[in-house]
């Protein structure tokens, strides 16, 4: 056996605590280099030995569940993640939705019109006793096209104009307002639905 | 049968809880471990395998079981991220904190450990994984073998190499110790 052999077979005996073959112990008396080797090989287990029992064998346990933490956040289902789409994706569209309502009933303007039926003064001119002028106003001119837009006044407001109207809880009240070609109130006239007559 | 570590590694991806943790629980002591004898250091093992299991559940982690074993790719991630961590504290030494796990810490101010440990960092990175994995972590030649992805005669011969000089190394202090070797 060479020294080059030997020093191999020291290793793995003194690794793996296996017993020398013969040939290396004859080797090893023989070969005071080798002996050596040998008893360094040994010490440096000593100190791997002591090397193993010296580190912590586990991470901390926080770690651990900081860790299963992050996966549950990282990992959040496929299902959850669909259903919190189509829930965000509902609330979006009842918003649209909603918007495209008020701009429906209340116009783009920003008042507070309900309607705004366009009529002639040919045809407003049947019941054109049912509005009350609006004071300071100027008359309508013959033919002059007017519109009747439906909407909901201050009571104090109508009272400005001469109508008295008993709400009690200060409620607006439904009236249409007759609008002329230059677009300023000429008339005003609270709706009979809305249960308001006692008109002066 | 213990399912591998690329199949848990599979299920965890699919969101499977107990697989990330079965995974976990095989692989993050040995990892700790690996880290404290390169680094010295209990608060970067304990950072740096946070960090090693942190990445492996993102959705763009980059294993690809075609190009190795999950083994090879956590050991692989640490010791890059020793490596920032030596860069990091070049510029700003890392501070330990003096009542965490002072066995090491004790252990490191002995001298001739010390020495031992300061070889070990001085080695080559190749030597160095094959002393701390078959000797520190007695790990066969074999899963040595796969986890560093060369042959098992490389290993052995890099495993003689560093303990040739590991004991070179040690030497000189243990003519003044009581050091006994078995």
């Amino acid at each position: 056996m060479t020294c080059r052999e030997s020093a191999v077979e020291v290793v793995e005996c003194i690794r793996t605590g296996r017993t020398p073959g013969a040939e290396l112990q004859a080797h090893l008396m023989a070969c005071a280099h080798c002996r050596e080797r040998r008893e360094d090989e040994q010490r440096l287990n000593t100190h791997f030995r002591v090397m193993r029992d010296a580190v912590a064998h586990q991470p901390s346990m926080a770690r651990r569940e900081q860790l299963m933490r992050e996966f549950d956040r990282a990992h959040v289902g496929g299902f959850q993640v669909l259903w919190r789409w189509a829930l965000n994706a509902a609330a979006i569209l009842l918003v649209v939705l909603a918007l495209v309502h008020d701009w429906r009933n209340y116009g783009h303007s920003g008042g507070k019109v309900a309607q705004q039926p366009a009529e002639s003064a040919a045809d407003v001119s049947d019941d054109e006793s049912d509005f009350v002028s609006v004071p300071y106003a100027l008359p309508l001119a013959k033919g002059e096209f007017v519109r009747v837009v439906r909407t909901q006044l201050d009571p104090a407001a109508l009272a400005d104009m001469g109508l008295d109207i008993d709400a009690a809880d200060g409620a607006e009240i439904p009236a249409d307002v007759l609008v002329g070609e230059d677009g300023l109130p000429r008339g005003v006239r609270v709706l009979p639905e809305a249960g308001f007559l006692s008109l002066e | 049968m213990p399912l591998s570590d690329e199949e848990l590694y599979r299920r965890m991806k699919k969101g499977d809880r107990m697989a990330f943790a079965d995974l976990y629980d095989r692989r993050s002591a040995p990892l700790h471990r690996y880290v404290q004898h390169i680094s010295g250091s209990y608060s970067a093992a304990e950072e740096v395998t946070h960090e090693i299991f942190l990445r492996l559940i993102q959705p763009n982690s980059s294993f690809d079981d075609r190009r190795g074993t999950l083994e090879a790719y956590l050991y692989g991630m640490a010791r890059n991220l020793i490596r920032v961590i030596r860069r990091h504290q070049s510029v700003e030494p890392a501070d330990e904190p003096a009542v965490e796990h002072n066995i090491l810490g004790d252990l490191i101010r002995n001298e001739r450990t010390a020495a031992l440990y300061a070889a070990l960092r001085e080695l080559p990175d190749a030597y160095r994984d094959a002393v701390i994995l078959c000797d520190l972590e007695e790990r066969s030649y074999q899963e040595v073998a796969t986890i560093m992805a060369c042959p098992v005669g490389t290993i052995r011969s890099r495993l003689h190499r560093a303990r040739l000089l590991l004991a070179a190394r040690l030497k000189p202090l243990a003519t003044f110790s009581g050091v006994t070797a078995r």
